[in-house]
Parts: structure tokens; C-alpha cells; sequence
């Protein structure tokens, strides 16, 4: 790879850029981007309430013209679809995860880049395709979907009930979402993991990377189950089965509706952590450095996100007590959820420690955490009420909710981009945003937020249901308009407040260069680079001594705080040298991040098999599989595709005693082996399709052309992987150790799949 | 001064009970941490030839110190909160089914109305006498009224705020939902689960009147349909 910037294209550099640090702007370009819709899309929704089917002004000529400035009732299910969705996936997950992400993972552990750069841009624009896809959604016929974010069947599954393509675009755009955000991952997790400089210990990370690697590993593990549950809504849409579907609008036998929602919040429960650690991370990092005092209980802070990692995925029952679900289970879900508190106090508290006796100075990155610390309170004290289930059912649905999650996903969040564009913005940028604008904004955005969320959970409390366009006919809402309007009017302040941040943000890139290095004067690696960082951040791989929290370390002249790669910590007592570089890896970098696919690829299978298994077991007339399949065949694909396994494992054998031509052989041997299991696959397809056993014929059918169907997509890629290996391993220039390192991760891949077969060969056809 | 509707229930004072107990409890835990919070950030801000005190506070006291205050706070809000929960589940959603007094409607919410049934005179429920109604629920007074739930199409929420309840009528599925008025009155019943286009204007009427009143109700034509066909599902199959 090329290491002079200056040869490459303005494409290259900054389009198809793999340097993190680009990424990382794309990333905040496009999130802030859809802030600004998601933010519009909010003060539609809240004017629409405040004086509902009335003329809006400005956005009712621009968008709603043919009916004379009036927001029409198809409308509405839109903008709170979309704007949940947006802002969710598509402002805030984009921002947290994937600017602020990319941007400091790599200079705070002192790495050149990430450990996948390509895949890292790849990660990009995957997301820009699904904001591509979600932004036409809205110019299609019938428009852009309307089911809520949370897209619930049967609402979701049923054309009669959602008719026209938003639904599915919505759901395509969400999926290419979610494979970007597990690319990411992947490169998160093995970055932190592999390219930390050395003395750059787990025990010295900021908290930021550690919100970040939580993050990420929930992201790993959850995520994947969404995207099974999003594909069975694309399957139930279009190809006639009926997972999700039950009841009258089921073609058939239905499936099981509650089914999805299990799926959807086992992932979208720990979303609210995916989202929230990294900014607690960034919060614990901002009210030391100015505090000028290290993080008070680091080791308690990093264990109990690791607590509330291991919680936040059992806990997604909260989310279903008005389901119908059995109340027993009810009660276990609520005695999890409400033990969440234990680690988030252990939080407030340590913040508080931070605090105390510190010499504190009210920046603008510093406002924005203890800002963060106030409406996180809010929310993670009104998030009690919610788990505790009598009182649940009451509020379910109602603005108390809408009030609770916008006071932590929305407020919290938001303080944490807000914080996390102040303040890095003079590493990123090189310039400096200016101080008095900041402030302004910051506290006007924190006063009308609290308004506005306060006031939302004020109106939940008398019953006030979410998504209705409209109050005023219900009588028990009566006495409440006027909240509305004060809401629709604090909306508008809001907004326009954001002016203020747009104004900086962008008057602020085209002045000239003027930050220093450390304008802040932290501790962590990234500040001891350049502003912006040169392409490989670091001229040269610093040695780290210490950790990043040492201000105001006692003996220390000259400054008040130590870097990170300041060697005068050894003397000071408060770090240890650093260990010579070129310390192996306990697992290599390729391996490692096959390791970390796989588990998401398991937790893919997890979601579908588990699905089928609950359809299964659920179903009152499951059919005698051996009336629809060939097993005899099947069990004929099932040695083909063992014998596979056993070939790639004698290549990796070969390439490890790099015997490339021993290698092609058996790699050809394999992919021959791979396409005979397609083949007798694509006959026992075409068969039992002509005998009347079709995807949408009963449940089983269903499952089974869904469950081998992923798998076969699977093996096809396996295929085109080993294709790959094969022109790799006849090209001179391929070093031998990296050729070596993709055989082993492809063969840990195949044998995945393999064993993927196995089990779906012993579910769907023996038992 | 109450932040919640009327309450016509005999049991839904426990909701609200249980919302002031927690608004208490954790209105306390804020002004603590935010007065904490805003006296740390008064007292200490960084002033000439101050210096921070240095501590990493990873002490096993420091340790300890957190993690004990941490479960007081699960102490005395969660698990007591969960106590009261108890106490208060038994008491709107444990006695529905002990009540043999109790009367049985059924209701199947399509987009975007309320389709109502009673067994009539029989109190046998997919007969000729059966009463349909629809958006109009009328119950007695001080008798309990358990209502089977089953959707004819998307997700719906029955939801009477008056009540302090709710329970989605979900495709596929009876779940149920018990009432039981201490006052008379006409309220509102909303869809609080997310349907299509008209879900805002789902709105149902529950009147609760005396057994008298609610009888004669029942026996007059006005409005009503009789005799309609089953609707495939019935109180049997309710677990």
C-alpha cells in the first residue's frame, strides 16, 4: 500500500478513502445530515400535534403544497417511522459508532489505521447505500413507510395492510445498516484488540475505546437476530410465507407475531446500550480532563459496563407486558431490568468522585457532559417505572415513554454527539470551534430539550397514546392541548437553535488553521499528534507509560498533566516502562476477525433456527417432514459437504507448509466439492418446487426454503472465497504468511458452514 | 391536583400508588445527584493556584463505598418498588378469574374500530341471541367484566385509561383483560398500539352504568346487531 498522500486522486483520498480518519467524516457528514432531516421530521410530528390538520408554516409549503400547507393522515405514520428510524439508525448510530468510533479507536490506542481499512471503507458505503435507499423511499408512490421504526407485523408482513415498496426499502436501507455497523464492529473489536501500541495495556484504554469495544460486542452478538427478524418481514412481504403473520391476514397457517418482537428487542433492547456506552465512556473521559483529576474508579466504571453488557441482553421482556406475554416470565424480566440500576449508579457515583475536589472548568465539551449527566439521570430514573410491570402497562404506548427514551437515547445522545464534535473537532479539523456559540448552543438545546421531554412524559402520565396525529377528539386528552402546543412552539426553539451549531460548524471549517496539538490539554495519545493527524497518525508507534488519566499528578513541573507517552512516568511513580514493540498477537489479526464474524454469523443462525424452532413447537399441524423431502438426497449433500471440510483442511496443511501447487489442488477439490452441493441442491429445489412443495406452501415449507436458502448463499460465497484463494495462490506477489492467514480464516468459514449444514440436516429433516 | 385521568376503577389506585412511591423515591435520587452535581461544579471550579486533588479512587474503600451505595439505591427504590408491584398485580390482574360472577365480552378490534359481543340471555356466547355492537362497550357497575381480546387483523391495544389498564388484541392469540368499576360514567376507550392511517381516530366508548340500566341496554334493539355469525374463536380456548 501506498504511504504518500499526495499521489492520490481527490477520489481516492476522500471518497473511497480507507484512512480512518476520512471514514470517520463521511461517517459525521452523513449522520449529521440525517439529524437535520430526523430533526425536521420532529417538528412536524410536534406541530402537527400542537394544532392538528391546520397549515404549517414554512414546511407545509415546501412539502405539503397540494393540500394547501395541511399535513394529510397517511402522512404522519411516516414521519414518526422515519424520524425513529433516522435518527436511530441513521444520525446517531452513524455519529457515536461510526465517526467517533473511527476517529479514536485507531490515535487513542495508538494504532496507524484500522486493522481492516478496505473493509472499513466498505463499512461506509454500505451505510450510504441504505441512506440512499431510505431517502427515495420518500419518493415513491405510496411513500415511505409508516409502520413505526420498531416495525411490527402484521401491520409490517401485510401488503393489504402496508401496500407499496417504502416498507421494504425501509427495511433493505436498515439492513444494509446493519451490515455496516457489523463491519465496523469487526474492525473495532480486532483493532483494539491487535493494534494497541505497546504499553497501550486493557487497563490503560480510555474510557471512550472501552464504551466503543462494549459497544461493538453487543452490536456482535445482538444485532444479527434484527436482521433474521427483518428478512423473515421481507419473506412474509414478498414471498408469500407467513413467519410473522397470523390471524385473518395470514395466507395460511400463521406463524407467530410475538415471534418478532422477541427478535426485534433481544436486539433493540441492547441498542440503547450500544448507543449509550460509548458516550458514558466519553463523558467519564471529558469530566476528568477538565476536572484535571483522573477518572475516579476506572476499574468500577469498566466493570460495570461489562455488567451492563452481560444485562442489557435479558432484559427485552420490559418492552412486551402488554403482549399478551405470560406474566410469570413478566416478573423475571422486570427483577433483571430494574438490577441494571446497580452498575448505572455505580456510574453517577464515579462521575460524582471525578468531580469532587477537582478544578473544574466549564468548556463547552464539558457542559455538554454534565448536561449528559443530568438527563441521563432523568431518563435512567423514569426507565424504573418502566420495569416495574403494574405501573408499565399503564404507560406502555404513551408519551411517558416516548419522554423516557428521548431523555436517554435522544438527549443523552445527542449531548454526546454534540460533545464529541466540540471536542474533537480541533484534532479532527485542525481548527477550533468558536467557545461563546458553543455555550449558546449547548444551553439552549439543554433548556429545550428538558422542556420538551419533560412535557412529553407530564402528557404520557394522563394517558396521552404515541403516534396519534391528533388529541383533541379524546376526551381525556382534552385538558392536555395546551402541552401540545407548548411542545410544538419549544420544538420550534429547538430548531432553530441547531442554526447556531450548523453556523459554527461550517463558518468554523473554511477560517484558517488555528489549533494547537493539545488544545485541551489531555492526557490520551491521540493529542500528542498533530492537528489533524498526519495519514498514519503517528510518525512513529509512541511507547506508552502510563494511563491516560494523570492530571495534576503531584512532582510534575512545567504542566499539570502527563501524556500518555510522557516517560517521566516512570519516575513519577504512576506508569511502568513500556515493553519492547513487536509483541506476536495471541490470535492473528485476519483469524481474529474471521473469530469475530463467525459469532455474529452464529447468532444469524440463531435467530432463524431458534424462529423455526418456536414455529415448530408453536404450530398445531406440523407436517411429517419425509412427506416433502428427499432425505436420502440430503444425506447424500451432507457427505458431499463433509468431504469439503476434510479437503480445505488438507490446503491449509499444505499452505502451511506453503505448498501452493498441493494447495490448488485441494482448494479445487473443494470448491468442486461446493458446487456438487449446489448442484444436487438446485435438483432437489426444482423437484420438490414441481411436486407442489413451494416456499409458501406451510410453515415447514417455509423454513426449509428459508434456512437452506441462507445456507446456500453461504456456500456460494464460500465458493467465491475459495475461488479467490485459488488466483491468490498462483500470483508471485502474494507474500506467503498473509496467504496463509486467509487460507486458515476461509477454512474456519467453511467449516462454519459445514457445520450449519449438519444441524439444519438433523432439525429439518430428521427430527 | 392528579397528573392521571379519573380513575373509575376498584383496583387502579394501585397504579397510581405506585407511580407516587417511585416519583418520591426517585425525585430524591435526583435532587441529590444534581445537588451533588452543581455543588462540585460551584465549590470546585478551577480558581489561581488551585490544584485538583490527585486520586485514582480505585481503592478497595472507594470500591466498596460505590458498590454498597449502589445497592442501597436497588434496595430501597427497585426492590421495594417491586414489593408494591406485587401487591398490586394481584390486585388488578390476580382476581379475574376467581369472580364467578363475573360477565364475559368479547372483543375484536379491526382497522380502526371495536367490534363488541356479548352472549346474551343464554350466556352462551356464538348463538342466536349474541349481541354485537360496535365502538360501544357498556358495563355494569361494581360487578367484574372480563373481556377476551383477539384481533382481527394488525396489533391493536385496548386501552381504557380510566382503568389504569391496557392489553394488545394481538393476530393469533385471546389475550384478556378484566374490569371492574366503582363509578358510573362514559369514557374513553383508545387503540394504543400503533394499526395504519386511522389508528389517532380509533376511539371507542365504555359506559358504565347500574346493573338495571345495563340490562335494559342490552335488551334494546338500538343499534345492534343480533344473531351475527361466530367469530372462530371463543372463551374456551383461553388458557
Amino acid at each position: 500500500m501506498s504511504h504518500s498522500g499526495s499521489h492520490k486522486s481527490f477520489i481516492q483520498k476522500y471518497i473511497f478513502s480507507t484512512d480512518h480518519k476520512v471514514i470517520a467524516l463521511q461517517y459525521l457528514f452523513t449522520g449529521i445530515l440525517f439529524l437535520a432531516i430526523g430533526g425536521s421530521m420532529a417538528f412536524l410530528i410536534r406541530w402537527q400535534l400542537a394544532y392538528p390538520w391546520q397549515p404549517i408554516p414554512f414546511f407545509g409549503d415546501l412539502f405539503f403544497k397540494e393540500s394547501g400547507g395541511i399535513m394529510m393522515p397517511e402522512v404522519y405514520p411516516m414521519l414518526f417511522t422515519m424520524h425513529g428510524g433516522i435518527m436511530v439508525f441513521f444520525a446517531v448510530t452513524p455519529i457515536i459508532l461510526g465517526a467517533l468510533g473511527n476517529f479514536t479507536i485507531p490515535l487513542e490506542i495508538g494504532a496507524q489505521d484500522m486493522a481492516f481499512p478496505r473493509l472499513n471503507m466498505i463499512s461506509y458505503w454500505s451505510l450510504f447505500v441504505g441512506s440512499a435507499l431510505i431517502i427515495a423511499s420518500f419518493f415513491i408512490p405510496g411513500g415511505a413507510a409508516g409502520t413505526g421504526w420498531t416495525i411490527y407485523p402484521p401491520l409490517s408482513t401485510s401488503l393489504k395492510a402496508t401496500p407499496g415498496f417504502g416498507t421494504d426499502l425501509f427495511v433493505l436501507g436498515l439492513t444494509l445498516d446493519a451490515v455496516s455497523i457489523l463491519a465496523g464492529g469487526i474492525n473495532y473489536i480486532v483493532t483494539i484488540i491487535n493494534l494497541r501500541a505497546p504499553g497501550m495495556t486493557f487497563g490503560r484504554m480510555t474510557l471512550t475505546s472501552w464504551g466503543l469495544f462494549f459497544s461493538s460486542i453487543l452490536n456482535t452478538l445482538w444485532l444479527p437476530l434484527a436482521a433474521a427478524a427483518l428478512f423473515m418481514i421481507l419473506f412474509d412481504r414478498r414471498l408469500g410465507t407467513a413467519f410473522l403473520t397470523a390471524g385473518p391476514l395470514a395466507p395460511r397457517e400463521g406463524g407467530q407475531v410475538l415471534l418478532y418482537q422477541h427478535l426485534f428487542w433481544g436486539f433493540g433492547h441492547p441498542e440503547v446500550y450500544i448507543l449509550i456506552l460509548p458516550v458514558w465512556g466519553l463523558v467519564g473521559d471529558l469530566l476528568s480532563i477538565f476536572s484535571r483529576k483522573p477518572v475516579f474508579g476506572y476499574k468500577a466504571t469498566v466493570f460495570s459496563m461489562c455488567i451492563i453488557s452481560a444485562l442489557s441482553g435479558i432484559v427485552w421482556g420490559h418492552h412486551m407486558f402488554t403482549s399478551g406475554m405470560n406474566p410469570l416470565i413478566g416478573k423475571a424480566f422486570m427483577f433483571l431490568t430494574v438490577s441494571i440500576s446497580i452498575p448505572t449508579a455505580v456510574f453517577f457515583l464515579n462521575w460524582l468522585g471525578t468531580l469532587w475536589r477537582g478544578s473544574i472548568r466549564l468548556t463547552v465539551p464539558m457542559l455538554c457532559a454534565l448536561g449528559i449527566v443530568f438527563v441521563f439521570a432523568i431518563g435512567g430514573l423514569t426507565g424504573l417505572f418502566h420495569a416495574v410491570q403494574t405501573f408499565d402497562i399503564y404507560i406502555h404506548d404513551t408519551y411517558f415513554v416516548v419522554g423516557h427514551f428521548h431523555f436517554t437515547l435522544a438527549a443523552s445522545v445527542l449531548f454526546g454527539v454534540f460533545a464529541y464534535v466540540y471536542f474533537w473537532f480541533p484534532k479532527m479539523f485542525g481548527k477550533e470551534l468558536n467557545q461563546t456559540l458553543g455555550r449558546i448552543h449547548v444551553i439552549l438545546t439543554f433548556i429545550f430539550v428538558n422542556i420538551i421531554f419533560y412535557s412529553m412524559m407530564r402528557v404520557g402520565l394522563a394517558g396521552h397514546m404515541r403516534r396519534i396525529a391528533d388529541a383533541t377528539s379524546y376526551e381525556f386528552l382534552k385538558p392536555l392541548q395546551h402541552w401540545n402546543v407548548f411542545m410544538g412552539w419549544a420544538a420550534l426553539g429547538l430548531i432553530l437553535t441547531q442554526f447556531s451549531f450548523f453556523f459554527n460548524f461550517i463558518f468554523t471549517l473554511f477560517r484558517e488553521k488555528s489549533a494547537s496539538n493539545n488544545p485541551w490539554s489531555a492526557g490520551s495519545l491521540a493529542w500528542i499528534t498533530s492537528s489533524p493527524p498526519p495519514e498514519h497518525n503517528f510518525d512513529k508507534v509512541p511507547n506508552v507509560y502510563c494511563g491516560p488519566y494523570e492530571y495534576s499528578v503531584p512532582g510534575l513541573v512545567g504542566q499539570d498533566f502527563l501524556s500518555q507517552s510522557d516517560i517521566r512516568a516512570v519516575a513519577l511513580k504512576v506508569g511502568s516502562p513500556a515493553p519492547a514493540p513487536g509483541k506476536p498477537s495471541f490470535v492473528p489479526t485476519s483469524k481474529l476477525g474471521m473469530w469475530v464474524f463467525l459469532i455474529s454469523e452464529i447468532m444469524l443462525f440463531t435467530g432463524l433456527i431458534g424462529s423455526y424452532i418456536v414455529l415448530r413447537l408453536g404450530s398445531m399441524n406440523w407436517p411429517n417432514p419425509s412427506e416433502f423431502l428427499n432425505t436420502t438426497l440430503l444425506g447424500i449433500n451432507t457427505f458431499v459437504l463433509i468431504t469439503s471440510s476434510l479437503t480445505l483442511a488438507l490446503g491449509v496443511d499444505a499452505v502451511q507448509k506453503n505448498d501452493r501447487e498441493v494447495l490448488k489442488k485441494y482448494l479445487l477439490l473443494t470448491i468442486l466439492l461446493g458446487l456438487t452441493f449446489l448442484g444436487i441442491k438446485a435438483y432437489d429445489y426444482h423437484h420438490m418446487w414441481h411436486q407442489g412443495f413451494t416456499i409458501s406452501t406451510n410453515l415447514f415449507g417455509s423454513c426449509y426454503y428459508m434456512l437452506t436458502g441462507f445456507h446456500a448463499l453461504h456456500v456460494l460465497s464460500g465458493i467465491i472465497l475459495m475461488v479467490y484463494l485459488w488466483c491468490a495462490a498462483g500470483s508471485s506477489s502474494m507474500k506467503s504468511e498473509v496467504l496463509s492467514g486467509r487460507v486458515e480464516s476461509s477454512g474456519l468459514y467453511w467449516h462454519f458452514i459445514d457445520i450449519i449444514w449438519v444441524i439444519l440436516f438433523a432439525i429439518l429433516c430428521l427430527l | 391536583m392528579t397528573w392521571f385521568p379519573q380513575d373509575v376503577s376498584e383496583s387502579g389506585f394501585w397504579v397510581d400508588r405506585l407511580f407516587y412511591l417511585g416519583f418520591w423515591l426517585t425525585s430524591a435520587t435526583f435532587l441529590l445527584v444534581v445537588g451533588i452535581l452543581i455543588y462540585f461544579v460551584l465549590r470546585y471550579r478551577s480558581r489561581e493556584g488551585h490544584k485538583a486533588y490527585y486520586t485514582h479512587g480505585n481503592s478497595r474503600q472507594a470500591f466498596l463505598l460505590t458498590f454498597s451505595l449502589a445497592l442501597l439505591v436497588f434496595v430501597v427504590i427497585d426492590v421495594n418498588l417491586a414489593i408494591h408491584d406485587h401487591f398490586a398485580w394481584e390486585a388488578i390482574w390476580g382476581s379475574a378469574e376467581k369472580d364467578k360472577n363475573a360477565i364475559h365480552v368479547e372483543v375484536m378490534p379491526e382497522q380502526f374500530a371495536w367490534n363488541v359481543r356479548y352472549a346474551g340471555p343464554d350466556t352462551k356466547f356464538g348463538t342466536e341471541d349474541d349481541v354485537v355492537t360496535i365502538n360501544d362497550l357498556h358495563i355494569p357497575l361494581n360487578r367484574r367484566v372480563n373481556v377476551a381480546l383477539k384481533s382481527k387483523d394488525v396489533i391493536h391495544s385496548f386501552f381504557v385509561p380510566n382503568f389504569r389498564i391496557k392489553q394488545d388484541a394481538v393476530p393469533g392469540m385471546v389475550t384478556q383483560i378484566s374490569l371492574r368499576a366503582k363509578r358510573g360514567g362514559k369514557f374513553d376507550i383508545a387503540c394504543a398500539e400503533h394499526c395504519g392511517l386511522g389508528h389517532y381516530r380509533m376511539r371507542g366508548s365504555l359506559t358504565v352504568e347500574s346493573q338495571e340500566e345495563f340490562d335494559s341496554w342490552l335488551l334494546n334493539p338500538d343499534g345492534k346487531q343480533t344473531g351475527a355469525p361466530n367469530w372462530g374463536w371463543e372463551w374456551g380456548i383461553v388458557k
